[in-house]
């Protein structure tokens, strides 16, 4: 698993292998390992899921007309 | 409708007698009287009765105009008992008399009043009993409105025929968006509903708001500059919101501007539309990938739900658990029948040792006892030789002894090379009663499955004891039905 895997990724990574360890004989060894990434990924999604921060922008045009990404505030 | 029906319609039998009171069978007239009229005319000009010449003019303003739509500014406004609405509709040059009937005016969806421009759908009438030219209406509706109407219907068919609409082009929406751009007017209430909504949803995004007039006749032009700026800068996971509050059709008309509905239509980017409230629809609704009623049902639409992720994953993490347990278990069982399958023959093994060794060690013992008898015998006659006067032993007598010794040794020898080959013989016979030879005639083994022990009888076992049966070869795991101790076999 890489270490910067998006979210979106890592799920459907993750879904993959459970339905495969479900559905085929698996030898052994393949099952551990298979076993093991499936933790680590439920551990990435749920560490993107905790540290997820959606950032608000608003896009302006300064006078010069270069677009700009500004904080959004209320 | 015919043109008579409508005619019966406005004005019902018994109002007509006193209308054409000469007519002379009191029939409406038809064509074939005006033919009539025309040949019996004294001279080439061709001369009309009023009521014929109204009724032709009817049907010709039915047939040459049907429903048509009028504008106009409301005058002389009244509402007798009937419930009718009568007034003139002008312009700043003339008017035209006009009637809405009470069925038609109870789905007026404003007031009439006074002096308001309005946009009429009727058919054009002449009142047969005055000779008035008269609008007959059937719907009414408020000039700037209903101008809209017209012009947002005519261009919803036309874009409609070109295919903007269908859903083959629609595009679909990324499960989890890294950038929402959302256009919309940076001081309206959509664009923070949106934000308020989706600081409740899973997080994976940003949000990013591309300002844009909403409203007004810059609305359109600014509206393409935000979509052109918002799909330059997304990327394959990302989502356009085009979002506005509710309002009159005016309000919203820069969403159905022809322009900006094809600018959407070629949008690259998966477009949600979230203007105006759940009853408006606006063309960048039907054109957009995604309608979302509100600015609040666009972030669910374009944000999943953190609750339902967190479940998702929770929910495959114990099926994770339960298909990797399921797995070892079944590993385990696996590996336990291979077990027992392979702990049967070594079993057959020692024991065959056991019968070997036991065959050996009585084998042995006999051998043993046979040389200590002899050797006792040896030691007596030995004894006796010497007791027998050694003294006089002549040399005839020396070698007798030595010939007797000789026979001695050799008869032990002899002995124990008997014994050696009857041990051999033992040896093969072994194998002739071995168990397993007897196995290989046929005959099996039955073992008490509990505690293994061989079955001689069978009063050893009771019903539903599990036996082990084993053949010449492999087991045959059986269950006792029944148990008949009184039955004798005779064995040969």
């Amino acid at each position: 698993m890489k270490k910067n895997m998006k979210f979106d990724a890592a799920l459907k990574e993750l879904e993959r292998i459970v339905t495969q360890l479900e559905s085929q004989d698996m030898p052994l060894e393949k099952a551990m390992s298979s076993f093991e990434e499936a933790v680590k990924l439920t551990k990435h999604c749920n560490r993107l899921l905790d540290e997820a921060e959606q950032k608000i922008k608003l896009l302006t045009e300064t006078s010069g007309g270069r677009l700009e990404e500004k904080d959004w505030t209320d | 409708m015919t043109p008579s029906d409508s005619f019966e319609d406005l004005f019902p039998a018994g109002a007509l007698s006193n209308v054409f009171p000469s007519s002379e069978n009191n029939d409406i007239p038809g064509r074939d009287d005006l033919d009539t009229c025309q040949e019996t005319s004294t001279d080439s000009r061709k001369i009309w009765r009023i009521s014929e010449l109204l009724y032709h003019l009817n049907d010709t303003l039915y047939m040459e105009y049907g429903k048509i739509w009028i504008e106009g500014e409301i005058a002389g406004l009244s509402r007798p008992a009937s419930g009718h609405y009568y007034f003139t509709l002008k312009d700043d040059k003339t008017c035209l008399k006009t009637v809405l009937f009470k069925n038609q005016a109870a789905e007026l969806a404003f007031p009439l009043a006074e002096g308001q421009k309005v946009l009429c759908l009727g058919r054009l009438n002449v009142y047969t009993a005055r000779g008035d030219l008269q609008v007959v209406a059937e719907r009414l509706e408020p000039w700037g409105e209903g101008r809209l109407r017209i012009a947002f219907e005519e261009l919803k068919n036309r874009l409609a025929a070109e295919g903007l609409f269908s859903l083959e082009h629609k595009l679909s929406l990324p499960e989890y968006p890294e950038n929402i751009f959302v256009i919309s007017s940076v001081s309206g209430a959509a664009v923070r509903d949106f934000i308020k909504t989706a600081r409740g949803r899973f997080a994976c995004a940003n949000i990013i708001v591309c300002p844009s007039l909403v409203q007004g006749e810059q609305a359109p032009a600014e509206l393409i500059q935000a979509l052109d700026l918002a799909e330059s800068r997304a990327g394959k996971n990302d989502v356009i919101v085009i979002t506005r509050g509710g309002g009159s059709l005016e309000d919203l008309w820069a969403f159905n501007n022809e322009d900006f509905i094809r600018r959407i239509h070629d949008c690259s980017v998966p477009v949600v539309s979230a203007v105006g409230h759940e009853v408006d629809i606006t063309l960048c609704d039907l054109v957009a990938d995604v309608r979302a009623a509100t600015p609040t049902a666009a972030a669910h639409a374009v944000l999943p739900s953190s609750q339902e992720i967190l479940q998702h994953i929770s929910s495959l993490g114990d099926r994770l658990t339960i298909a990797y347990q399921r797995r070892i278990l079944y590993l385990r069982q696996q590996l336990d029948i291979l077990r027992h399958a392979l702990k049967d023959p070594e079993r057959d093994l020692a024991e065959k040792k056991l019968l070997l060794d036991e065959m050996e060690r009585r084998a042995t013992a006999s051998i043993s006892n046979i040389i200590e008898r002899l050797s006792a015998r040896h030691s007596y006659l030995s004894r006796r030789l010497v007791q027998a006067s050694p003294l006089r032993l002549t040399a005839s007598r020396s070698r007798e002894l030595e010939n007797l010794a000789w026979r001695l040794r050799t008869g032990v020898s002899a002995l124990i090379n008997a014994r050696r080959a009857w041990l051999a013989a033992l040896s093969g016979r072994l194998d002739t009663v071995s168990p397993l030879a007897c196995l290989a005639r046929g005959y099996s083994l039955v073992y008490a499955n509990k505690d293994g022990e061989l079955i001689r009888d069978a009063e050893q076992v009771r019903r539903h004891d599990r036996v082990r049966i084993v053949p010449a070869k492999g087991e045959i795991l059986c269950e006792v039905i029944d148990v008949n101790t009184d039955k004798i076999h005779k064995h040969d």
